[in-house]
């Protein structure tokens, strides 16, 4: 054991900087542009692949350390140069925006450089021989140390002396750290701030590059590699402090010896750790390692508020929709009809996420968690506890899923904010993902499968569910009655007061608001209704699995309604309905929906910051100057 | 004219009518393509073997149609990509249900199988599934509307376990690294299970608690060390994916090969081998769902190889082109035998009835629709060619020796 456990603390600190290898390049373009780039995954990526044709194609098998070498450096330079071209097509246009927005856009970005690299490379697997010079072993008694693992911590270490150096003793260093801070002074001394943007993303993203190029024979290469590192660079940025090298570094270390610990010390809870750790950090540093108990000055505040429609124009929209929906079983086929059932779920799912987001300001990343919970409790209870009935089933997950909510608001609420509070929700669902696989009562990975569709007992009657058309229309009046008591909820007395708390919380807690409170209040109603949709989805697909809590169903309700447009009460649906539509209309492209989806909301995102609502209502979002949100360099 | 002689006239007109259609109306249905519906995941994780699936499920079509189809009816495929996402196989299973397609291949992964077959009756169809291992597949969540073309993992364990015991009698000490997932867990029960029941009474196997892995590492090296200071002296193995080729890519310089003498693995077939080339860990054992050398003297095994052959110039053929190939060529025959493409038709052709397959004959066993037919693995080896590795032994087992007691709906009884 204690072999083990020396030898876990070795290569905890080489994982650690693999870890850092990749969040490097992060850390820098948020510090710098302030954009948090979901991509960076991607293009780290596009790295390891590029370096392994250069290898490929150049060297011979296994490369020299040289071309090794070199091959890196091609992926860097390749890597600086692509993006020049992102910065100028997609960065530039996100600075000084919601994070929200960030992700949306970035994410998109993640999913069509995905599409393209296995456009390129194909979906095949690559592995890369180290050089000879790098693939034997240091052993020192009976330890076995890699060489690779070596020569990994020598250039991490490298790595981050130079950034370190740059950043904090040299002249450019303090140049990009002032443009950072201001660059609008910056801009009057005289400087070419355009200029110094585009130096830090070409630095970024060479990072990316040579990071991949590095790595590309620590493990293999293929189209989930981005995944893999990006998440953890990721919590490693979080955590760290963003924007700040020694809190990246120092968090990536920290995130490579807790997993390679974990792995000898509770070796069956494999991959909960570091998500736990996450939690844990930013409870008690709620804006990072790195940079104490205050807030940043540079947080960033949503100018997306909800507005409230009439009632006349609601109800008019709500009634169209819900006569539309309701006449959906007698035209559509099964197919269509069973996608237009999953759209609902996730407009029920979207209208949760942008309670907080449109009326409080509260940006969360870990809805899928109050879904999960929804899904799974109405699928066990119905599936194998039968007698309980399905009514009670969801009204008692429901306040399951609101006292989750409750507890998970009174941990991070008053705690940590904004980005940090979003990446906190974001851990805790993928704790949820994680325990749900550990569960054997609910099928681990495999799900709870088989799930039947319930007959209501309704005392003097029955109502025989069964059948798609009959819980097509039951799931359609009661997400009508959840839309209308959000609606109630956005449009009353509580929503004004959230909406004020959004504008200005210290004033509205000068006005005798209880701002925290009333934050969490909108939490819970917001997990309550998120577990609603879960439980409405369970006897709809009579499947659920744990992917429903992973990270890409997490991003899903942040899409749709910022995709329909955040700030309209119809917004989330839309958006919903929307991705639905691209889905099922990409059907035919097998294997081209990651380019298509990401491609076709990028192409929205950019083009219409205020989401396909914001078409008619393009004063919606609007910047000082009454036009869509612009770069907060420019202002 | 009487009102009756008038109704009779409109009667004899409209038999006339329907008379000279037929001919035509016949004539459509001939050339109206028979359409079957293969989902399998085109992106995400599992894309890499559904781009074998597809062409696969494309060669079937293309051998049945220049034979002139089913019944003179020419047979066409409806692709869909279900990304390895139950959801999504369930989406299109009722998509395609709808759309008149109700015969469907699909299910390459336990949850994309499990998904549809609990609405195959719901929306009247059939599914013959192509991959899916769980052993509740003809157990627990039986379904009469699906066939399983492949072994099960009670099956596929024990085949393996017989192997270890049969051909590395000296290896009483066996380990495990697997992804923390259910499907791994039961068939490291039913490998271990295999062990003791084929061992000696005299040398029963010690079995060690398995080392865990989940999906998405990219740092094996504390697991590989934990590995090296066990007493483990062979392996099963099921890191499918790149995990698998980052695990031994990353064992190299611990001399992993000289300490462990057998590798059982499940899941990945020939991707390992191919990404590893000569990295390959010797007396690599890994279960098959064809293995093409196997069956060169069956007329459809050597047809599909030597068009795979003529395709890709690839001397070496994943399985996983077979198992589609195998299900579309199953429904041709059950709809030329019977005449009847309607999804009740099909599943009495199909039910306890025996099929030519690349791989033999195989039969869905009349209880629970489980393939009865051969199991094989096959051992890989690395090698000094370009390619790195070379198969070098097979096996090929009866899996009614291996096979376990039908009990639709309810779990093994071990």
């Amino acid at each position: 054991m204690a072999y083990l456990l020396i030898f876990a603390i070795a290569n905890g600190l080489v994982s650690g900087m693999a870890i850092f290898l990749v969040a490097a390049g992060l850390t820098i373009i948020f510090g710098l542009l302030k954009v948090l780039n979901f991509a960076h995954g991607a293009f780290f990526m596009v790295g390891a692949y590029l370096s392994y044709s250069i290898l490929a194609s150049l060297a011979g098998d296994p490369p020299s350390l040289a071309a090794y070498l070199l091959a890196a450096l091609g992926s860097g330079l390749a890597l600086g140069s692509i993006g020049l071209v992102v910065d100028k097509l997609v960065l530039s246009r996100l600075r000084g925006v919601d994070e929200a927005y960030m992700l949306v856009a970035t994410f998109a970005l993640l999913m069509a450089v995905s599409g393209i690299v296995t456009l390129i490379w194909g979906r095949t697997y690559y592995s890369v021989q180290a050089p000879e010079s790098l693939a034997g072993a240091v052993e020192i008694g009976s330890f076995v140390i890699p060489t690779f693992s070596l020569f990994i911590v020598g250039v991490g270490l490298a790595i981050f002396v130079t950034l370190d150096l740059v950043m904090q003793r040299s002249w450019m260093g303090k140049i990009l750290q002032s443009v950072a801070s201001d660059p609008w002074m910056i801009r009057l001394l005289g400087f070419k701030v355009t200029a110094i943007f585009a130096i830090a993303v070409f630095v970024a993203f060479f990072l990316a590059g040579v990071a991949g190029g590095l790595l590309v024979s620590n493990q293999s290469v293929s189209p989930q590699l981005g995944d893999s590192y990006l998440m953890r660079a990721f919590i490693a940025v979080i955590i760290g402090g963003l924007g700040r090298i020694r809190g990246a570094f120092a968090a990536s270390l920290l995130l490579g010896l807790l997993e390679s610990l974990s792995a000898v010390v509770i070796p069956n809870l494999p991959g909960l750790s570091i998500y736990v750790a996450m939690i844990l950090i930013l409870i008690a540093q709620p804006h990072g390692l790195a940079a104490g108990r205050a807030a940043p000055d540079e947080e960033i505040r949503s100018e997306n508020t909800l507005r409230t429609d009439s009632v006349g124009r609601t109800t008019a929209i709500g009634g169209i929709l819900f006569a539309i929906l309701m006449a959906t079983p007698l035209w559509a086929g099964q197919g269509v009809l069973f996608v237009v059932g999953i759209a609902i779920t996730q407009a029920l799912l979207a209208l949760s996420w942008n309670l907080l987001f449109g009326t409080a300001g509260v940006v969360a990343f870990g809805h899928a968690a109050y879904y999960a919970i929804g899904a799974y409790g109405v699928g066990y209870l119905i599936r194998d506890v039968p007698d309980i009935g399905f009514i009670p089933s969801l009204f008692g997950v429901t306040i399951i899923g609101a006292i989750f909510a409750a507890l998970v608001g009174r941990l991070l609420i008053g705690r940590t904010s904004g980005i940090y509070f979003a990446i906190a929700t974001l851990a805790i669902c993928q704790v949820c993902y994680i325990v749900i696989g550990y569960i054997p009562a609910l099928g681990r990975d495999d799900g709870l499968a088989s799930i039947p569709r319930p007959v209501l007992n309704l005392i003097v009657t029955r109502l025989d569910l069964t059948s798609s058309s009959a819980y097509f229309w039951f799931m359609t009046i009661v997400a009508a009655i959840v839309v209308g008591l959000l609606w109630c909820f956005t449009a009353g007395k509580y929503g004004r007061i959230l909406r004020s708390i959004r504008q200005d919380s210290k004033r509205a807690s000068f006005s005798g608001v209880d701002v925290r409170r009333h934050e969490r209040l909108a939490f819970i109603l917001s997990g309550a209704v998120a577990t609603v949709a879960g439980g409405l989805s369970a006897p709809w697909t009579q499947i659920v699995t744990p992917e429903i809590a992973n990270v890409a169903h997490t991003t899903a309700p942040v899409l749709s309604a910022l995709l329909g447009g955040a700030g309209s009460f119809w917004g989330p649906v839309v958006g919903a309905g929307a991705f639905s539509a691209i889905a099922y209309a990409t059907r035919s492209f097998a294997g081209l929906s990651e380019l298509l989806t990401g491609g076709i909301l990028l192409v929205i995102v950019l083009l219409l910051p205020t989401g396909l609502l914001g078409l008619s209502r393009s004063n919606r979002i609007i910047g000082p100057k009454g036009r869509a949100l612009k770069p907060a360099c420019a202002q | 004219m009487t009102p009756i002689a008038r109704r009779t006239l409109i009667k004899a007109s409209a038999a006339l009518v329907a008379t000279a259609a037929a001919p035509r109306v016949f004539a459509q249905a001939a050339n109206t393509p028979l359409r079957i519906g293969v989902l399998m995941p085109l992106s995400g994780p599992g894309s890499y073997y559904g781009k074998e699936m597809r062409f696969g499920a494309e060669l079937a079509v293309k051998h049945i149609n220049a034979a002139g189809g089913v019944n003179g009816q020419p047979i066409e495929i409806v692709i869909r990509d279900d990304k390895g996402v139950a959801n999504d196989a369930v989406t299109y299973t009722r998509e395609l249900a709808g759309s008149g397609v109700s015969l469907l291949v699909g299910g390459l992964f336990t949850t994309t199988a499990l998904g549809p077959m609990g609405i195959l009756k719901d929306v009247n169809a059939v599914l013959i599934t192509t991959g899916a291992i769980s052993d509740a597949i003809n157990h627990q969540n039986y379904s009469p509307n699906c066939f399983r073309l492949t072994d099960n993992n009670y099956i596929a364990m024990r085949g393996l376990a017989r192997i270890a015991v049969e051909r590395y009698s000296k290896i009483t000490k066996w380990g495990a690294v697997m992804t923390d997932v259910e499907a791994s867990h039961d068939a490291f029960k039913k490998f271990t299970l295999g062990l003791k029941q084929f061992s000696p009474s005299d040398k029963q196997p010690t079995i060690i608690d398995p080392i865990l892995t989940r999906f998405g590492d990219t740092d094996f090296r504390t697991q590989i060390a934990a590995l090296m200071a066990s007493p483990a002296e062979g392996i099963f193995l099921n890191q499918p994916g790149e995990g698998g080729a980052s695990f031994f890519q990353q064992a190299r310089p611990f001399a992993l090969s000289r300490k462990i003498g057998a590798i059982m693995e499940i899941g990945s077939e020939l991707a390992l081998p191919t990404t590893l080339k000569k990295n390959t860990p010797p007396n690599f054992w890994t279960h098959s769902h064809w293995y093409y050398g196997a069956y060169l003297d069956n007329p459809m095994g050597k047809q599909l190889y030597d068009d795979h052959f003529a395709a890709t110039g690839d001397k070496i053929a994943s399985s996983f082109i077979e198992t589609p190939y195998a299900a579309i060529r199953i429904y041709a025959q059950a709809v030329a035998k019977t005449g009847k493409s309607d999804t009740a038709s099909v599943i009495d052709a199909m039910r306890g009835a025996t099929f030519d397959t690349p791989k033999g004959p195989v039969t869905f066993r009349k209880e629970d629709n489980q393939k009865i037919g051969d199991t094989t693995a096959i051992r890989v080896d690395p090698s000094d060619d370009e390619r790195g590795f070379a198969i070098t032994d097979y096996v090929k087992y009866p899996n009614k020796d291996l096979i376990e007691p039908p009990s639709p709906g309810q779990a093994i009884k071990l």
